[in-house]
């Protein structure tokens, strides 16, 4: 939902932004992870 | 892609670049206008010394049909006693182009922000009538009316409700110092151009899970 364009920025990063989409998918994946277990934790305890 | 230069979704921002503005303030700002579908653009942006720092404000104040304007940072500063002047300096050069530019200029549109909704009124009495909005140093705020700004002036439709912004904004924020981490990136020292390369990916990979 939501406008969420999302481009490619000519401003020079200091790490490759290859190694940034990297780093966050990562992290984001391993949230997503954790938040389901929480989810499946509570379930489980109802 | 859209690039960079279309000026249509540039939002050129002017406002303090100290640490408490910047821990507190200034991710939700750029968050804000990434999400809501604009480009953030600060002199922040290029780290090239050999150009002179007005000549970048006035380029990115002619690239950018938007502006959002924080005047709040009045106090004196620890070191010198003096104030800083280059928001409301930046605030008048943008107005200027609008009021003296070509068609294009007239068209831009300005959010003008202080900490406080009347305070302006005593440093800078010369914005009497024009409507300046309060964020009282709170993120969520600052966030409800960098949003409703932009779904207003640009009449877009595809604008995130305010309380989704919110909630991914906490959930960015959660997720950033794991990020940092991972690029070996000092936290207090993290430039812009490698926020804002992160803050994008994140809302894009976001959006896809």
């Amino acid at each position: 939902m939501g406008a969420r364009i999302i481009k490619t920025f000519k401003w020079k990063t200091t790490v490759p932004k290859e190694k940034i989409s990297e780093a966050v998918l990562e992290v984001i994946e391993k949230s997503h992870k954790k938040s389901k277990k929480k989810q499946a934790t509570k379930k489980r305890k109802k | 892609m859209i690039s960079e230069n279309k000026s249509s979704d540039n939002v050129f921002i002017n406002c303090p670049f100290d640490d408490l503005y910047r821990d507190r303030m200034f991710d939700a700002v750029i968050f804000t206008i990434m999400d809501c579908g604009f480009i953030p653009r600060s002199a922040l942006e290029s780290i090239d010394s050999s150009e002179i720092r007005l000549e970048k404000i006035y380029k990115l104040i002619g690239d950018s049909n938007y502006g959002i304007h924080d005047i709040s940072r009045v106090e004196l500063d620890k070191e010198n006693n003096l104030p800083r002047f280059n928001m409301p300096l930046e605030l008048g050069i943008f107005l200027g182009a609008k009021k003296f530019g070509f068609l294009e200029h007239k068209l831009k549109k300005c959010l003008i922000i202080d900490r406080e909704k009347y305070r302006y009124q005593k440093y800078l009495s010369d914005l009497s009538g024009v409507d300046i909005h309060e964020h009282n140093d709170d993120p969520e705020l600052i966030i409800e009316r960098i949003r409703n700004w932009l779904k207003a002036s640009s009449g877009r439709k595809n604008i995130p409700p305010t309380n989704s912004i919110i909630q991914k904004y906490y959930r960015f924020k959660k997720n950033l110092p794991d990020i940092i981490q991972k690029l070996n990136l000092d936290p207090k020292k993290i430039i812009y151009p490698d926020l804002v390369s992160i803050m994008a990916d994140w809302l894009r990979e976001s959006d896809i899970l």
